[in-house]
């Protein structure tokens, strides 16, 4: 069942265009990541979705339900951590978070208290007097603590150390394994890499890629290095190499995964004495669509 | 339209959670005012006959314009007086208030992104509007309700519950239209202070409007809502319809203000933000061309304000001149003439609420680096190669600059209105004296923020409370014949009244020898306090 889904989804901001024709599918239990470069309309899809903002064209439904008529209903079924967490300067962050998961019915009083410890926040100070990632750790306490089943979390680790984000990161695979939805935004490549099933990349308000991590890193080509006694000839015979550096016996090429088998034959030969094949990363796959046409 | 209003009442908890205190202290001030004058009023005045001569100098244009037109002079017992001269000091006052109720919860909130998080819960559309809208309601009944009894409990001569009920009904109404227009212009820019401006330049506007309307031209005073409040004519005929106009028109407000909030984007207003530049200026890149860009609106935004001030009251000495001569008999029972024309009086009086206007925009342009560390503004300006005191320096000259185009903006505005409408104008020079005369108070004033805010940022409000004191004092002091102390404790109270008075070298040399003491001190303190941000 797709717990998100947008179709053709557009947002115009007079001439600038925010969002054009974004399709987007997620699943139940997917852990879906989404990233882009900045100004790319990231934080104009998770508006979208969560009703604040009115699309202009194409749809958006979540939980079968369309986002902007149906806010409320849908609301009570997800928890929401921005990217900025801004709070109410004279209360304090246990107040916070009460006031917060009241919204969504459920006493989870136990709940609260264990993650309170587990991230390490003092709840009795006030808002004013928390830093960025104190803020960041409120809005995580009160999303986790919530019976939610579908997490939007717009770059939510931004402000924490890295010890909070490997906590924030267990947190996200124990969710998974109660089977919930999260749709993660996040700058942070290796944590989306390590989190997500699926992944899109926007760029200038359009999706460019879009699906698995593993068949998107099919889709561009594996760095090889071989190292063999004999010089190899003609390797640009094979499909899909590119990108050939040779000096003497020494090869540094581009290949699909789908042929390495053939380059593997081609090369058996020549008595190789290394091989290393590096999957592109997913920094490879964003820095080549962040700096295409430019 | 369930679902847009959805998960108003917790919303509402929490706004009276958030606000309670600020607002305690508002519902004080408005009531424990009005009251508190209310229970002086016996003490002024005595006899019918010096209500009876009272009455007449309130219909003095000069008088309506400020105060409102005078209602049942026939028979001007102590309430028809005290509802006269109050209730539209009480209204504004409330008016006031409704916008400082509404736009914290409205655009505040949204600009600060506060309302971003409330919008991802199982919450409606339109329930922050909603909650702040019942806000609203629910401070304007507590005022109205605490007014009412607290004015009957007095019960002046002449007064009845209904009077005193309908009194503070009134000031509840006001409330709630200012309200509503803040609400209104929420949705329609996209930062708060722009709201706020919005909001109180409205006001004052009704506020001056209606002075010139009621005093010369009645299709101008119908035109002002406000003014329709006035209407009830309280402690005297205590008409209910100007009521329902009034509310009437705060719904209709109300109603577009919904209307428009339901059909925005969040953190959108319906004036969008143009583009701007993409290199600085040359003149902005120093610190001096930097401060004076970011005082700029500041700065031209007071000088307009001072010089609509000065042309409004201008325009009202053509009126004090006609008046005169149709009843001379009255010159003989207004106190401190003395030979002097009604006129020159008038000035002196003007020029004070001119001059303590104008000064408020100096004031926020001194404080600005405070405002900017409260903010979190000042590291990445003081982690470069700047001493903190180089920006005090130049604040401090920019509102130097302000105190001076702002007088000097008022006493032409005064200048312009006089020349229009009186036959015999006063001089030119006298009119600029009268004005420039307040200029060593404003400069004590600016001392005074700077002092507070140097000391520490969170204290620099106590200056608005001693400027809102010395306008108090000054503006209904002469009404209430305070001691003489409440006066000297106010640099506004020891500039000499021009023309009638001649300028007072003494006070003025003191105020600007205690104005750079305390520059002094704060550039001292601000050097070596740590900074919150």
């Amino acid at each position: 069942m797709a717990i998100i889904e947008a179709k053709q989804l557009s947002k115009y901001y007079g001439k600038v265009r925010a969002l054009h024709k974004v399709d987007l599918s997620v699943e139940a239990g997917d852990i879906y990541g989404f990233i882009g470069p900045n100004g790319a309309g990231k934080t104009t899809l998770i508006r979208l979705l969560l009703g604040i903002l009115r699309a202009d064209a194409g749809a958006a439904h979540v939980f079968n339900q369309d986002a902007w008529h149906h806010a409320v209903s849908i609301h009570k079924r997800i928890a929401y951590v921005p990217g900025d967490v801004k709070l109410w300067p004279n209360m304090t962050g246990g107040e916070v978070i009460d006031i917060l998961t009241s919204f969504n019915g459920h006493d989870n009083s136990k709940k609260k208290q264990e993650l309170i410890e587990t991230f390490d926040l003092d709840p009795t100070k006030k808002c004013r007097s928390y830093s960025k990632g104190n803020r960041q750790k409120v809005a995580l306490i009160a999303a986790f603590a919530s019976d939610a089943e579908l997490f939007i979390l717009d770059e939510p680790t931004s402000g924490l150390d890295p010890l909070m984000e490997r906590l924030f990161q267990e947190h996200i695979q124990a969710l998974k394994a109660e089977n919930k939805t999260v749709f993660l935004r996040s700058h942070i490549l290796r944590e989306v890499e390590t989190l997500c099933d699926k992944v899109s990349i926007i760029r200038q308000g359009e999706i460019i890629e879009s699906g698995a991590l593993k068949d998107l890193r099919h889709l561009r080509a594996t760095e090889v290095e071989i190292e063999s006694k004999h010089p190899i000839a003609d390797l640009e015979k094979i499909p899909s190499v590119s990108n050939v550096e040779k000096s003497g016996c020494h090869v540094r090429l581009h290949i699909d995964s789908a042929h390495i088998g053939a380059l593997i034959k081609h090369i058996a030969s020549s008595e190789v004495l290394s091989f290393h094949s590096t999957p592109p990363t997913l920094e490879q796959l964003f820095m080549r669509h962040y700096e295409r046409d430019e | 339209m369930r679902a847009l209003m959805w998960s108003t009442l917790p919303l509402l908890k929490i706004a009276w959670r958030r606000d309670r205190v600020r607002l305690l202290i508002w519902i004080g001030v408005v009531v424990g005012l009005t009251v508190a004058i209310a229970a002086a009023f016996p003490e002024l005045y005595y006899s019918a006959e010096e209500l009876d001569a009272m009455a007449i100098a309130m219909e003095n244009p000069a008088m309506v314009a400020m105060l409102g037109p005078v209602f049942g002079a026939a028979n001007y017992h102590m309430a028809a007086a005290m509802g006269n001269q109050m209730v539209l000091f009480s209204m504004v006052l409330a008016a006031v208030m409704g916008v400082f109720v509404v736009s914290k919860h409205t655009r505040h909130d949204e600009e600060e992104g506060i309302l971003e998080m409330i919008r991802a819960l199982p919450v409606g559309r339109l329930s922050t509007l909603a909650a702040t809208t019942l806000l609203l309601i629910i401070v304007s009944v507590v005022i109205a309700l605490l007014t009412g009894f607290g004015l009957h409990a007095i019960s002046l001569d002449g007064a009845t519950f209904f009077g005193s009920m309908m009194y503070g009904i009134t000031t509840g109404a006001a409330l709630i239209m200012g309200g509503a227009m803040c609400a209104l212009f929420a949705q329609l820019s996209e930062n708060n202070r722009s709201v706020m401006g919005m909001s109180f330049g409205v006001i004052i506007g009704m506020y001056l409007l209606r002075g010139i309307g009621d005093v010369s031209f009645e299709v101008l005073a119908w035109m002002i809502p406000l003014n329709w409040l006035l209407r009830t004519e309280v402690y005297v005929s205590n008409y209910l319809w100007p009521l329902g106009l009034g509310l009437l028109f705060s719904v209709l407000v109300l109603v577009s203000a919904f209307y428009l909030n339901a059909t925005r984007d969040l953190e959108r207003g319906l004036l969008q933000a143009r583009a701007g530049k993409a290199s600085a200026h040359k003149f902005a890149k120093n610190p001096f061309g930097f401060l004076v860009k970011l005082l700029r609106p500041s700065l031209i935004a007071w000088a307009l304000v001072s010089l609509t001030l000065g042309i409004s009251y201008g325009a009202v000495f053509g009126d004090l001149e006609t008046f005169m001569e149709s009843l001379s008999a009255i010159i003989d029972m207004m106190p401190n003439l003395e030979g002097f024309a009604i006129e020159e009086n008038f000035l002196a009086v003007v020029t004070m609420i001119i001059a303590i206007t104008a000064v408020i925009g100096p004031m926020m342009q001194v404080n600005r680096m405070i405002d900017e560390e409260k903010k979190n503004r000042t590291e990445p300006i003081y982690a470069r190669a700047i001493q903190r005191n180089t920006m005090q320096v130049r604040v401090l000259i920019i509102a130097c600059i302000g105190i001076t185009i702002n007088l000097l903006m008022g006493g032409l505005g005064l200048y312009a209105g006089i020349v229009s409408t009186m036959n015999e104008p006063i001089g030119f020079f006298v009119v600029l004296g009268a004005v420039f005369n307040y200029s060593f108070a404003m400069f004590f004033m600016i001392g005074f923020i700077m002092l507070l805010g140097s000391l520490h940022p969170r204290i620099s409000i106590y200056a608005w409370v001693y400027l809102a004191y010395s306008f108090m004092v000054l503006y209904i002091g002469s009404l209430l014949n305070l001691p003489t102390i409440f006066g000297f404790i106010t640099p506004f109270g020891h500039v000499a009244q021009m023309p009638i008075e001649s300028f007072n070298v003494l006070a003025s040399i003191i105020m600007l020898f205690m104005a750079l003491m305390m520059i002094a001190i704060a550039m001292n303190r601000y050097r070596h306090r740590d900074l919150i941000g």
